[in-house]
Parts: C-alpha cells; structure tokens; sequence
C-alpha cells in the first residue's frame, strides 16, 4: 500500500464519520457519586464490521441508555472499540480477512487516526450525556511515532481522567506494527480508585501490583481476544486470577465476533476476592454466552474491599525489599 | 518425559519399576533408612512432605540432590533429572512473586496441597501460579490434580486428573512441552523486568 493509498483510505473513513456527529451535550450537572456501594455495568460486545456508522453508534448509545435506566455508575467498553467502524470503508465481503501481515499493519497505521477522533468524541459525549463514568475501552492511537493500544476512562462530565497505553503486547499486535506503551500507571480516579489495564497486561500479577500500589481499587480490562476456543481455564487466567492474588475488583469488557480474519470470543465479567462473593466463587456477574452482545452488571462494595484488603495484607504479606529487588534487578529483559 | 507415582496413604507400597519419581504426602515424615531403603530398592527418586511444607527426599543417583533454597528457606526445591522441583505451601504460591521467582530459576514442576477440593480449579493459587508462569502444578490431596499450561492441556482448562495406579496415581509430565506453551504465549519472554524494575511497586 503507497503513501497516496494510505492518505486516501484515511481521508475517506474520517468523511464517512464525519457525517455522524454525538449528540450535543447538554450542560454540565454535578453528580454525586456513592463512595461505597458503585454499580457496574460492563459490555460484551459484537465486534463485527459495521456496515454503516449509525449501527455502531445506535448500539454504543444503547448501552449508555440500559447503564444509565438501571442506574449504574460506572460503564466499561472492550478493546479496539473503533476497530469494527473500519467495515465501512472495508466490508467483509471484500476479503478483508485475507490481509497479510503487512498490509493489517499499515491499514491499522492508517486509519488509528480517524477511528481514534471519533470513538473519542463520541464516548466522551455520551459520558456526559448519561452522566456516567465511562471506561471506554480501548484504542490505537499514534503518540510520539508510536501506534500504543489505548484505554481512556471519562468521568461523568466528559472529561479524560485516566489514559493508558498497553504494557505487554500480543504476538500479533507486535506483528501488526503496534508499539508497547512505556508511560508509568496513571493515577487511579477518585474517589474509586479507578483505573485500566488493557486486556494482555492482565496476565502479569506485576501490573495489578503496580496500580494497586496507585491506589486502585476497581480495575477495568478490556479485552478482545482472538481466540476461536472458549475454555473458563483459559478465562480465568486473566483479571479473574489477578484479583485473587492482588486483591481489587476487576472489570472485564469483551469484544466477540469475527473481525477481519480473527474470530474473538470472550465474556464480560466482574469479578472480586473469592471471599467477597457469596457463593465463594469469586464471580459477582458474567455474561451468559461467549459470543453476541449483552450488557452485564453488579453492585460492589469498596468498604468490604477496603476490610478484606487489610485482613489479606496481614496474612500475605509482600515479599521484602531485597527479593523484589533481587527478583526484578536482574540484568537483562525477560 | 517423567512418570511421576503419588503415592496414597500412611504407608509407602512396596516399591515398584516404571516411575521417575515418587511423591508422598504423608503427616509423617520417613526417616532417612526408610527412604533409602526403599528408594534404593525402586532405583526411584523419592520426595516426602507433609502439608507444612516439611520435606524430605533421596535419590539413587545424586544429582544436586537435596536442593538449592532461593531464599525460600532449605529444602523446598528439589532437582530430579536435571528439572528442578519445588514444594511449598499453598499460602506461598497465593504470593504471585514467589512462584515468578521460582519459575525464572527454572522451577518446572511447583507442588502443594490443594487448597479447594471443588469447584473452580481457578480459585487454587497453585492453578494460578502454573498459568502465569506456564509450569506444572501437582496438587495433592484426596483427589490430587495435575494444573499444566492451557496451551498443553487438550482441554484447554489447564487442570487433568490423574490416573490411578496400584497404590496411588500417576501422572506423565512432557516436560518439554512447556516450551510449546511459552512459545504459543510468551508470557515470561513478555515481562518486561526493565519495566518493572523502574515503576517497581515496591518503592512506593
């Protein structure tokens, strides 16, 4: 693909968003938000190309709509939210699914830009539409050269609170040309603690170690991923594991569906310390199928959370110093 | 490719020919005769520990044998055929550097009791510490498990039963299948120390 392909392929998606613009926000309303008992919802979505913008606007509005008539507070999106917005200039039918490496690469380069502007306005809009905390998934976007998979929480008002890049790359985002983020945790959001890990950075414990040490008591993943095969054991190794182990409630949004070759499977889920749950079996809510498009919800507590953190650190305390030190001081990379 | 024999109950069976190495749980830790008694007749290396995490082990062929410690304390890691092994107590696995640590020294097989005897494998902290660093897990107990990298487990769930044999179980461990699963996944080769040694949450 040439330079000139490219720039035309980007100038002709940012035409066809252009045409669909998010409601205008009205004015701004303080909310008070409850600083114990927060009601999620979390989204699975179907991540499907779009033939037109409106589907997908229609459905993320609707979202915003169920989240907000059963009065949550918080809303999660999955990742790559804008990815499925390129089936308008891109449709499934046109072998898309046959991309080679290379040519996913700089499609992806090309069109992050217009794809980014858009889902951004467009949840930060929503967001104070519905006057909901929005964590809006996840994006690629260019910062300083670099094409880093991005998640973005909203506060109530529209505004951007939390921004962060994604620490540990799939194999296939490194083959697509996507750069691993090197920024440190941004601060979790008041009063919840609230903060995001994209998707694979939920495989490492040391990430949940590193924002719990922020301060972060709910953390939102979105996910999307391309695995044809749903299995709970290969569910289970992520969000739901990490919040066993580094206690905090954990968020997970879904994309599903088949996207450009990839076919992704996964379920939205809440998940908290297995104690906090009563049936003990650390699953406060969870999407029915692996597949579709369904918005799921719970009400946690973060002055349980705050009881059991405590009792945890006392019985599992951190290594010291000098084996952490020891433990990730040593030369080389991993 | 080990044949491990876990061994059930408050008697060692009589030895038998087929096994790489024997585990066994026991309250009561054999003496040294009695282990090398039996080992030496089984030509098998043998590992005892209760659910403290009190071990005891002999082999036939020293090979580094009884183990190194990794400033987990002495004997808790065992080397059998050039693998290493280690055995620790549930609550030591729920400390996710602590089997990072292990796994990184090239601890390929963690053992311990199992800490839920139903229900969702997940919940078992020595389930957890076998994915995130993609090694084998032994839980033992009434019903032992073997948790193995999803990658390599058929199922996908990355949790199989064992077999059971003449005086306890068996389980088959393709020890070189764990490259298999670090290359379909690279979680360790991805961990980014550089990273983490910076932002290290330990400093704040």
């Amino acid at each position: 693909m040439n330079p000139l392909s490219r720039g035309l392929l980007r100038f002709w998606l940012g035409a066809k968003l252009g045409r669909t613009t998010p409601p205008a926000p009205g004015n701004a309303v303080p909310v008070t938000f409850p600083l114990d008992r927060v009601k999620i919802a979390t989204v699975q979505w179907n991540a499907e190309p779009v033939g037109a913008v409106e589907d997908w606007s229609r459905r993320v509005t609707r979202f915003f709509e169920e989240a907000a008539d059963t009065h949550c507070h918080l809303l999660a999106f999955p990742e790559y939210m804008p990815l499925s917005l390129l089936g308008v200039v891109m449709p499934e039918r046109t072998s898309a699914h046959t991309l080679t490496d290379a040519t996913i690469r700089e499609v992806l380069g090309a069109l992050a830009p217009p794809s980014f502007r858009f889902w951004y306005r467009w949840m930060s809009s929503l967001s104070r539409q519905y006057h909901l905390v929005t964590a809006a998934g996840s994006a690629l976007t260019w910062d300083r050269g670099r094409l880093v998979n991005t998640g973005i929480i909203f506060d109530s008002q529209g505004q951007e609170r939390v921004r962060q890049g994604k620490w540990h790359l799939t194999p296939e985002e490194i083959r697509w040309g996507v750069a691993q983020a090197d920024s440190p945790p941004s601060a979790p959001l008041s009063p919840w603690g609230l903060t995001t890990l994209v998707c694979n950075d939920a495989t490492y414990p040391e990430s949940f170690r590193l924002i719990a040490s922020q301060g972060a008591r709910i953390a939102v993943v979105p996910i999307a991923d391309a695995d044809a095969r749903y299995t709970a054991g290969k569910a289970r190794r992520g969000c739901f594991s990490r919040v066993q182990d580094v206690p905090m409630v954990g968020v997970v949004s879904a994309a599903t569906g088949r996207l450009f070759g990839l076919h992704l499977t996964g379920k939205a889920g809440i998940y908290l310390p297995a104690p906090l749950t009563d049936d003990g079996s650390g699953v406060l809510a969870e999407s029915h199928l692996s597949v579709g498009e369904e918005l799921i919800s719970g009400v946690i507590s973060l002055d349980r959370l705050a009881w059991y953190q405590e009792r945890y650190r006392a019985e599992h305390p951190m290594p010291p110093t000098d084996f952490l030190t020891a433990l990730y001081g040593a030369e080389g990379d991993h | 490719m080990a044949e491990l024999w876990v061994v059930r109950g408050a008697e060692l069976p009589p030895p038998a020919a087929g096994y790489d190495l024997t585990i066994w749980e026991t309250a009561d830790l054999p003496s040294e005769t009695q282990m090398r008694t039996w080992a030496g007749w089984a030509e098998t290396h043998l590992l005892a520990g209760n659910p403290a995490s009190v071990l005891t082990g002999f082999e036939p062929r020293p090979d580094l044998w009884p183990g190194t410690d990794f400033a987990l304390g002495g004997g808790k890691i065992w080397r059998f055929n050039h693998r290493f092994v280690a055995w620790l107590t549930p609550a030591l696995y729920q400390i996710p550097e602590v089997p990072r640590a292990l796994a990184l020294a090239g601890v390929e097989l963690m053992i311990g009791s199992r800490s839920t005897s139903v229900g969702d494998p997940a919940l078992d902290p020595l389930w957890r510490a076998a994915q995130a660093n993609q090694v084998f897990g032994l839980a033992l107990g009434a019903e032992p498990v073997l948790y193995l990298p999803c990658e390599i487990d058929p199922a996908q769930e990355g949790s199989m039963p064992l077999a059971a044999e003449p005086g306890g179980w068996r389980a088959t461990l393709r020890f070189e299948e764990l490259a298999d699963a670090r290359r379909l996944l690279p979680v360790l080769p991805g961990l980014r120390m550089s990273f983490y040694r910076e932002n290290g949450w330990w400093h704040s």
